[in-house]
């Protein structure tokens, strides 16, 4: 019994003694040790190595600064560092960022990775093979291609509203698409998925730097058309909405248009549906595009437009569904013209036709440029918002009680 | 008795989903998608059917045999010798078979989440804490389970749940597109998994019905398949060609998600009802380990052989792959017809000794 209860006090005591160093994680690293990327930049550097540039965040500045009225923060710090660094590997980048940091990095909170078109161009596997196998990626990082080089962008200095640079391109990104569906939203998870994909070719946010109120400011514009892992080419912001509409990818937006009269118009998209069927025709794919759409009467500079009258409302339908259709042919004559199938169209013949798909497959990169493409849009103009009739000069009321003025019907 | 204590029919169903769910939910939809591809969901089914079949057998054989485990009875059908024999092969399979979930629950530690920690870490805590359960018996292990298995529920509802908006039905076009073939050979590996109700060869007598062991294995069978095809459908309708590229697809999946602007980044949540569902699993598998062996010896106690059992297990995990490439690539293409032959195979041929030879409890035919 004693020894017992002996041995029973020791193993106590031993466990107490191991209890102790449970608390402290080994190879822990508090957050002060670390360097959160936030935005990556990769550039081809000399002799086939990567450059890549980082934008970290200095999270005591950061707090600093949101305290500090005025947003100055202690001496006018900026909340963030950036550095760069050139190796042969991204990982080995990585690590020497690290070196440059004084600290270790860490990517778990990146949002937005930045290729410079001179990579892009030779292509970017060496930069998705890392995010994708690294542990602290997430897939959901917004990727973009800078038209000039990624340092540029990732070392612009001007972050709109926001304070870091990096959440301004990605708030950008994201209020740019919902607000005018003129860019795309491209992230490593659906560049992966497309570039897995035999009958799709991946497209990713374009990205140049300007001047904003005196300072370089980053900003989207178009986006990069890929084949494979390459850069082809680029789309204005034009043909993005042209894609965004056949991918089905639109939110809201304006569409600007010419009335008869010559008066511009514009509409706001309240949403879009687009279905792709693929056929066969003499043993050679075809395609009908069928886009339906709704818009609103968001504003008309020709004040004669009886808006109250449903006449009018369907020829402003024509009018819009005129205007989408350029959009659509616009992208469409690019991605041809770049031998580049963004649109996934040789996927839509993989699920509706398998069979012939099967004997296409192999040189549809060569049957896309000239395959045929109808587009059918059918736009339906449903409200004017808030007001009726544009207020004209004059006897407004009166006109409209007692006789009918001069109206221009569509 | 080795046991005394015994479970209820409701807890063998929940020990029966626990010690296979965690590592099907982890490793089949890489596995299945590569065989199968968009069909992989078809597999599910077919699986689930092959799985009840299982059951069936291993049901039928307890209906036989209630208040005997597999390794009384085989002494008891072909005599002792070969009944010797297959009870060693069981003693050592439930140590085999649990060497990989041991070796996998701490791949996918160290591979996700744990990078600088030795792997010898992860195998030797699970491996203490399971030789801990066991030794408290039975009873103790069902009710562990029965806190584990509906947290491991509500994480992956949530999963679903939260992934549901990012479906896409394009990805599961074009339906049987090369034929049932993939379909069958992405089924392949999963069957190991959804026969892995064979734990009830072991746990049969301690059920407080036995009789019940067929409508428990198939209950438990059912909701796996049910469970399964869920998870299939989100990891297709989500990441769909990639699933091919991914190890463990439904951590991307958790990666993918945020739930909302503020809270970003939740994998690390799903992580603790893996490594308690995980861990639970092994508990099951090393529990039948250490009866089969204590029975076989005829010893009165089992305490002594979990330890032995428990170091063995731990060593095994650790010396029998060298990689994860490795131990991936034999679960998938090298064990699944030796797994099958002693998880199903050997049971079927027993039944059929039992039944021409009229052993065991007659079955009441016409009823």
């Amino acid at each position: 019994m004693q020894v017992n209860k002996l041995v029973s006090r020791i193993i106590m005591v031993i466990a107490v003694v191991f209890l102790a160093a449970v608390p402290g994680c080994w190879s822990n690293y508090e957050l002060e040790r670390r360097a959160l990327v936030v935005a990556l930049g990769v550039d081809k550097g000399s002799a086939g190595r990567l450059l890549v540039s980082a934008q970290m965040v200095v999270p005591s500045r950061y707090v600093t600064m949101q305290r500090a009225p005025g947003g100055g923060g202690r001496g006018g710090e900026k909340p963030y560092f950036v550095a760069s660094a050139e190796a042969p590997t991204m990982a080995e980048a990585a690590r020497m960022l690290a070196k440059k940091a004084g600290r270790e990095v860490f990517f778990s909170f990146l949002e937005i990775v930045v290729i410079g078109k001179d990579l892009a161009k030779e292509g970017i596997a060496p930069v998705t093979e890392w995010v994708n196998r690294a542990r602290e990626q997430r897939l959901r990082t917004l990727l973009a291609v800078s038209a000039g080089t990624a340092k540029e962008v990732v070392e612009a200095s001007g972050a709109g509203l926001e304070r870091i640079p990096a959440a301004y391109l990605r708030s950008s990104v994201l209020a740019f698409l919902h607000s005018s569906s003129r860019v795309v939203r491209s992230d490593f998870f659906g560049f992966l998925t497309d570039v897995s994909l035999p009958g799709k070719e991946p497209v990713a946010a374009r990205i140049i730097v300007s001047k904003t109120s005196g300072k370089k400011q980053a900003q989207v514009s178009g986006s990069a058309v890929f084949r494979g892992y390459r850069l082809a080419g680029w789309l204005t912001e034009t043909e993005t909405r042209g894609y965004l509409w056949i991918t089905g990818g639109i939110r809201r937006g304006i569409i600007s248009a010419s009335l008869p009269g010559g008066e511009e118009a514009a509409f706001t998209i309240r949403g879009g549906r687009t279905k792709i069927a693929a056929s066969f025709v003499d043993g050679s794919p075809v395609f009908n595009i069928d886009i339906k759409m709704k818009a609103n009467v968001e504003e008309t500079h020709d004040l004669d437009l009886a808006l109250d009258r449903p006449e009018t409302l369907e020829g402003l339908e024509t009018i819009v569904e005129e205007q989408i259709s350029r959009e659509v042919q616009s992208a469409l004559a690019m991605a041809r013209e770049l031998g580049a199938d963004i649109f996934g169209l040789g996927e839509v013949i993989h699920r509706q036709c398998p069979a012939g798909w099967k004997q296409i497959c192999a040189d549809w990169e060569n049957i896309f440029p000239h395959v045929p493409v109808k587009v059918k849009v059918k736009a339906s103009v449903r409200r004017t918002e808030t007001s009726g009739n544009p207020v004209r000069p004059g006897k407004n009321s009166a006109q409209a009680v007692w006789g009918r003025p001069r109206r221009n019907i569509i | 008795m080795l046991e005394e204590g015994r479970i209820s029919d409701r807890q063998a169903v929940y020990l029966i989903i626990t010690s296979i769910l965690p590592t099907s939910i982890l490793f089949l939809p890489h596995m299945i998608y590569k065989g199968a591809r968009q069909d992989a969901w078809l597999s599910v089914i077919l699986i689930t059917f092959f799985g009840l079949a299982a059951g069936e057998v291993i049901g039928r054989l307890a209906r036989r045999f209630p208040a005997q485990t597999i390794v009384e009875y085989s002494r008891e059908l072909v005599g002792p010798y070969l009944g010797g024999a297959i009870g060693l092969l069981y003693a050592g399979f439930f140590l085999y078979i649990n060497s990989f979930v041991v070796r996998e629950l701490a791949e996918m530690l160290t591979t996700n989440f744990y990078e600088e920690t030795p792997i010898v870490v992860f195998v030797i805590a699970t491996v203490f804490v399971v030789v801990y359960i066991v030794r408290h018996g039975l009873e103790v292990l069902g009710r562990v389970n029965d806190i584990v298995l509906p947290l491991i529920l509500a994480m992956l509802g949530a999963l679903v749940l939260f992934i549901i908006p990012t479906l896409k039905a394009q990805n599961f076009f074009p339906v049987l597109e090369n034929g049932v073939a993939p379909v069958v050979r992405g089924g392949f590996p999963a069957a190991v998994f959804f026969a892995e109700t064979f734990v009830m060869l072991m746990l049969t007598p301690y059920l407080a019905r036995p009789d019940e062991t067929r409508p428990v294995i198939a209950k438990a069978v059912l909701f796996l398949g049910g469970l399964q095809f869920l998870v299939i459908l989100a990891v297709i309708g989500v990441t769909g060609e990639l699933t091919a590229n991914f190890l463990f697809p439904v951590l991307d999946l958790a990666r993918l998600i945020r739930p909302s602007l503020f809270l970003t980044n939740v994998d690390p949540l799903i992580l603790m009802p893996w490594i308690l569902g995980g861990t639970v699993k092994i508990t099951v598998f090393h529990y039948c380990a250490t009866l089969a062996a204590a029975q076989l010896f005829r010893l009165r106690n089992y305490g002594v052989v979990a330890v032995i059992n428990g170091i063995i297990l731990g060593v095994l995990s650790l010396i029998l792959w060298e990689d994860v490439v490795e131990l991936a690539e034999q679960i998938a293409r090298v064990i699944p017809p030796y797994f099958l032959f002693i998880q199903v195979g050997i049971p079927l041929v027993l039944l059929v000794i039992a039944v021409i030879g009229r052993k065991g409890r007659q079955e009441n035919a016409g009823q």
